[in-house]
């Protein structure tokens, strides 16, 4: 812990002049990113994502608007507690096969998002935005159970409106912070994914 | 602390210490992340599998006595490998005990009196070798051992043989060896009379199997073979008579 704080404590130091956000500045934030699973998202693992990080780029085109992009990775991984039994009905013969072995359930989601968000407040203070992400998210759904495993992947539409914070630090640097609501919608095979995800990190202007 | 990094230039607003600084940390990013990634399976029973089959046509309630032959249906797709005979009846000894604490009773005289149902046990073994290679292509594994019920009298299922690795640039080779243990109930009175060139199949009545490692220990082996027993039963409740 120690040596990531080291590690970090550069990125703090980083000149120079006033932070400012306004028509023609870039901001780029850096975010752990932790989320939680909602609805369908839920039921395939209901457990927190405690691994996660989100990349944000903006390019203000007026002193309250920005467009950019946003991208990042979330994992969310649970393991059953003990042995689980799923019971299927063979079509064939109609024979019931009851399989039994612990179970590893993991969900990756890799956003990739073109982003508008509305700043307010005036340059150099704190600057709370709202904002909607649009753009694809590539998932990959994975039920690990015995030697074997069963594996999705897809590339799907979803959304992600967000509201944040930018807390200048002094310099270029400042403190990010915002959550986003993530969904992601179904195809003909898989079900929707929703999640809500916290972005807790560090920006630059520049 | 500021004058303890020199190395950042204070006085230019995009310095190229800064930028560099910003580089690195995307650059080792991926390795961090990927060291966070959470695993799977720790432990070697984590992997096992139970699997019973239910006939939906089998009136259990009707069937008590039972009879299991002496020796266990072995294949491998190593031609050298031999079952020992000591674990051999080991195992049958387990699947005896389980049928028996579960109030089956064991035929006292097939022969003569016959059984309600026959319970045949197979052991499959199959050794996956894994080439690593440092080419453009992937290397290539065998896949795990499946259940199959082979027709009565044994017929024999054998798995696929691994195929040959790239022309070049291994890096490294490693094997594992996977087992499936497999116990078939049928009714002994609906075995066919073999007229034909090939032998029918018979109905199955029940069938559990156990899939998993098969490495680790005697002892670790028969006390995971005792838990699959176990979960067999857990999951065919309509098995149990007492």
């Amino acid at each position: 812990m120690k040596a990531l704080l080291l590690f970090l404590l550069p990125l703090f130091l980083l000149p120079c002049q006033q932070l400012r956000a306004q028509s023609g500045d870039n901001y780029l934030s850096l975010n752990y990113n932790p989320a939680i699973p909602l609805g369908t998202t839920a039921d395939f693992v209901d457990e927190t994502s405690w691994r996660g990080f989100d990349l944000k780029y903006a390019y203000f085109i007026s002193d309250q608007l920005a467009l950019g992009f946003r991208t990042g990775w979330n994992i969310f991984r649970q393991a059953s507690d003990g042995i689980v039994s799923e019971t299927i009905i063979n079509p064939d013969n109609e024979s019931i096969v009851t399989i039994s072995g612990s179970q590893f359930r993991y969900i990756n989601s890799f956003p990739i998002l073109a982003t508008a968000d509305y700043h307010f407040g005036l340059e150099g203070s704190v600057r709370p935005y709202i904002g909607l992400g649009i753009g694809g998210f590539a998932i990959r759904q994975r039920l690990e159970m015995g030697l074997y495993l069963v594996e999705d992947n897809s590339f799907r539409f979803g959304l992600s409106p967000n509201a944040g914070l930018i807390i200048p630090m002094g310099g270029m640097t400042s403190v990010h912070l915002a959550s986003q609501y993530n969904y992601v919608f179904s195809n003909s095979d898989l079900d929707e994914l929703p999640y809500l995800s916290f972005s807790i990190g560090l920006g630059w202007s520049f | 602390m500021l004058h303890a990094l020199p190395f950042i230039d204070m006085q230019h607003s995009k310095s190229p210490a800064g930028r560099a600084v910003r580089k690195a940390l995307f650059l080792l990013l991926p390795f961090l992340i990927s060291a966070c990634y959470p695993d799977g399976a720790e432990y070697v029973d984590e992997l096992d599998l139970v699997i019973t089959v239910e006939n939906p046509d089998a009136n259990y309630s009707a069937l008590s006595t039972y009879v299991i032959p002496d020796t266990i249906m072995f294949i491998s797709n190593n031609e050298n490998a031999r079952l020992d005979e000591e674990v051999e009846q080991q195992i049958l000894q387990q699947v005896n005990n389980r049928f028996q604490q579960n109030g089956w009773v064991a035929s006292n005289a097939p022969a003569s009196n016959g059984s309600d149902v026959l319970i045949a046990v197979s052991l499959l073994e199959n050794v996956n070798l894994n080439i690593i290679t440092g080419g453009w292509w992937n290397y290539w594994g065998g896949w795990p051992g499946w259940g199959y019920y082979p027709p009565f009298p044994p017929g024999g299922y054998y798995p696929g043989y691994p195929g040959y690795p790239g022309f070049c640039c291994y890096s490294g080779i490693y094997s594992y060896t996977t087992g499936t243990l497999i116990i078939e109930m049928v009714d002994p009175n609906e075995i066919p009379d073999e007229t034909g060139s090939e032998p029918e199949p018979i109905p199955l009545l029940w069938a559990g199997a156990i899939n998993g490692l098969l490495e680790g220990s005697d002892a670790n082996l028969s006390s995971r073979l005792s838990r699959g027993l176990d979960q067999m039963f857990i999951d065919s409740p309509y098995l149990i008579k007492n």
